[in-house]
């Protein structure tokens, strides 16, 4: 079977390093990005399984960075790790309430439960 | 081809009688030829010349003595008083304000003459015993007697010092407008003025009103109060008029309070209860009000319907009073918008301050939850992951001191343990602490001062004093790549204290080469969430803040040009010397 592909987004560095780290431990190849612009210059359509979004970060923010994917690629499977409640509620509340409310990963998560709702979303 | 029982033609007359004797006389014969009724209707000066000419005098008490019913009319003044007295002993008298026109009816007859002159004879008068002109006379004078006053209540206004005033409605636009003028120049200690639209602001500025205003106010000390409705023009014209007179007042060193007061009154009103007319109040003591009846025309005299002016106290007062409570009104109006702009603020604070504590909870907590979980998952990689939740321990231990610290100050239980300690010194070990940390990057840390290593003493909290530099090294660090960050020290005479005096203080400076304070938050620096990094609460320079005040110190921010390319920030701040003990 072949790996699952999965790109992660996140200003954090700490934060790219556990995931990638978690996520390759449990048997996915994974693409990371400390900067948005990067990633989006970079970003290959079709090539990933999942996208994973944090939401606050400088120079473009996540929901920024999810139209500009969604424009180059509109099939990509995208979901939003955040740690910013107000955006978080903010954002479902008014323009994305469109966006199913399932997309949203919030930190704090520990790697067991971050995998599985990986996994549900990438069957879907 | 006479009849009997009409009076014939040749006994009815009508005539003028010119000069001094024969006035006299057919005055005289009228008086006296009374038997039923003499009604008399005079102006202010009839009073003194009928009772100050002795034939008059002795005319009018002889109708007394003969029962003859007698009505006067005139007008009771200050200066008449005392002949209005006596003639109330000899007549029923009445007061009719401004009464002009001096005509007598009997039963028999009617006299008037042209003019009065004070205590003078008559000469000319008309004198006639035509039916039709006595009874015409006569109405006229039912009528002026109904309006009439009786004497005794006016002689006790006048005497008590009640001047009920009148109220006159004025007309003609050009008297109106030269009314308006006279009365804001007449104006000793207030101008009360509301308009009704922008445009009647405009067309009084356009006819210098508020230039008269502002001379009042700065020339006569006259208090200056306006209602208008506004927008940016209005505005602009009313600023200007305010600091020209707060201007005058400060040189002049005037009492502090305002001479010139503006309350914009931006309230919706309904259009029934939207006033239509301009109201000038003047020292309290007299009003103008001026219908508009075009508000589209340019010019005060097109734009201007009736007026009434009254010098009446109570439609002064009730002015006044309209006045008084809209600018209330139009002031609670203001407060109430700006205390909820402030809760609007406080709350949008308050938002972003969990929005960013929660995000910078979250983040670290994740490092450690997600790092701690992978010490399974690769316990070969150990040292590697452990030194990450370790640096997100920190970053969440700093959050906290903030966090609890912002708590104390805004609760003001930040306690601060003042010691004695030499701050030259404490900023040397902290520097060497944070040469340490930068190994290996492209920043360089230097110390400058003077060259002397005398010890400079301070009384502060030490602990504190650390945090604040710590903080302000770490800023530095944080927003410069490369380039040089220099810390600087000194001693020097407060500004504001004499050499003799001699109280000192320290001044300390962090300046980096980084990439300046951001303009977006420059003024608002040293408040709460102040921030432009994505790592970071902005609680940091806030705490400094408030450490420093509580030590009496003050602390600044300046950004600077260092050359080509380069740029950079220093931030400062000042600590009250130790006093030198022996």
């Amino acid at each position: 079977m072949d790996k699952s592909r999965i790109l992660v987004v996140d200003d954090e560095p700490d934060l790219i390093q556990v995931s990638t780290l978690a996520l390759e431990y449990h048997g996915f190849k994974v693409d990371s990005f400390n900067d948005p612009q990067e990633a989006l210059s970079k970003y290959k359509p079709g090539l990933y399984d999942l996208v994973i979004l944090d939401i606050k970060m400088p120079k473009m923010d996540g929901f920024e960075l999810y139209h500009e994917i969604k424009k180059k690629d509109n099939n990509a499977n995208v979901c939003f790790l955040t740690a910013s409640e107000l955006y978080y509620e903010e954002f479902r509340e008014k323009e994305y309430w469109a966006l199913d409310r399932n997309l949203f990963i919030r930190k704090p998560i520990d790697n067991e439960e971050l995998v599985k709702k990986i996994k549900k979303m990438i069957k879907k | 081809m006479s009849t009997t029982n009409t009076p014939t033609y040749n006994s009815e007359k009508t005539e003028v009688v010119y000069g001094l004797e024969k006035t006299t006389e057919a005055i005289m014969k009228f008086l006296n030829s009374a038997e039923v009724s003499m009604d008399i209707c005079a102006d202010y000066t009839w009073p003194s010349v009928v009772m100050g000419v002795e034939v008059y005098k002795k005319g009018l008490y002889d109708l007394k003595t003969r029962n003859v019913k007698s009505r006067f009319v005139t007008d009771i003044t200050i200066d008449n008083i005392e002949y209005c007295k006596e003639l109330m002993q000899i007549s029923e008298l009445r007061h009719l304000g401004g009464i002009k026109g001096n005509f007598g009816i009997s039963e028999k007859g009617y006299t008037a003459s042209a003019t009065l002159q004070k205590a003078t004879l008559l000469q000319q008068v008309i004198y006639s015993n035509t039916n039709a002109i006595i009874e015409q006379q006569q109405y006229v004078f039912e009528t002026l007697w109904s309006k009439a006053k009786p004497a005794e209540q006016k002689i006790r206004e006048i005497e008590e010092g009640i001047d009920l005033g009148e109220t006159k409605i004025i007309q003609s636009p050009e008297k109106i407008l030269d009314l308006f003028i006279h009365l804001i120049k007449s104006a000793k200690s207030e101008i009360l003025l509301m308009l009704p639209t922008i445009n009647a602001f405009l067309r009084k500025e356009r006819i210098g009103v508020i230039e008269l205003l502002k001379r009042s106010a700065t020339e006569n000390d006259v208090n200056v109060r306006i209602i208008t409705p506004s927008n940016d023009v209005v505005k602009k014209i009313l600023q200007n008029a305010e600091s020209v007179v707060v201007k005058r007042s400060q040189q002049e060193n005037q009492r502090k309070e305002k001479r010139f007061e503006i309350q914009h009154s931006n309230i919706q009103f309904k259009e029934t209860a939207m006033t239509t007319v301009t109201i000038l109040v003047i020292d309290r003591k007299e009003s103008l009000v001026m219908e508009k009846t075009d508000d589209s025309k340019e010019n005060f005299v097109d734009a201007i319907g009736l007026s009434t002016h009254s010098n009446s106290e109570p439609t002064v007062m009730s002015y006044l009073s309209i006045f008084e409570g809209l600018w209330r009104q139009v002031r609670l109006y203001e407060e109430l918008r700006e205390s909820n702009e402030q809760l609007k603020a406080h709350d949008k604070m308050q938002r972003e301050f969990i929005n960013i504590a929660s995000h910078e909870m979250k983040t670290p907590t994740q490092a450690i939850l997600g790092t701690s979980g992978l010490l399974n998952y690769y316990p070969e990689r150990k040292d590697e992951l452990i030194e990450i939740i370790q640096r997100n321990a920190k970053r969440l231990q700093t959050l906290i001191g903030n966090i609890l610290d912002v708590t104390r100050i805004e609760s003001q239980t930040l306690i601060i343990n003042k010691e004695r300690f030499n701050i030259r010194e404490l900023i040397s070990s902290i520097l060497e602490d944070y040469k340490d940390r930068i190994k290996g990057s492209n920043i360089k840390l230097i110390k400058k001062t003077n060259n002397d290593n005398n010890p400079i003493f301070v009384e502060a909290d030490r602990d504190r004093i650390i945090q604040v530099l710590s903080n302000l090294l770490s800023n530095a660090i944080k927003f410069t790549n490369q380039g040089e960050i220099s810390i600087s020290l000194f001693e020097k005479i407060q500004d504001n204290s004499s050499e003799k005096d001699g109280k000192k203080e320290v001044i300390v400076s962090v300046t980096d080469t980084g990439s300046g304070i951001n303009s977006e938050i420059f003024a608002r620096l040293f408040s709460k969430f102040a921030s432009k990094s994505y790592q970071g609460t902005g609680l940091g320079l806030f705490i400094c803040k408030s450490i420093i005040q509580a030590h009496g110190g003050r602390i600044w921010a300046e950004n600077h040009n260092i050359g080509k390319d380069k740029s950079g920030a220093t931030i400062t701040f000042s600590l009250p010397a130790a006093i030198k003990d022996g």
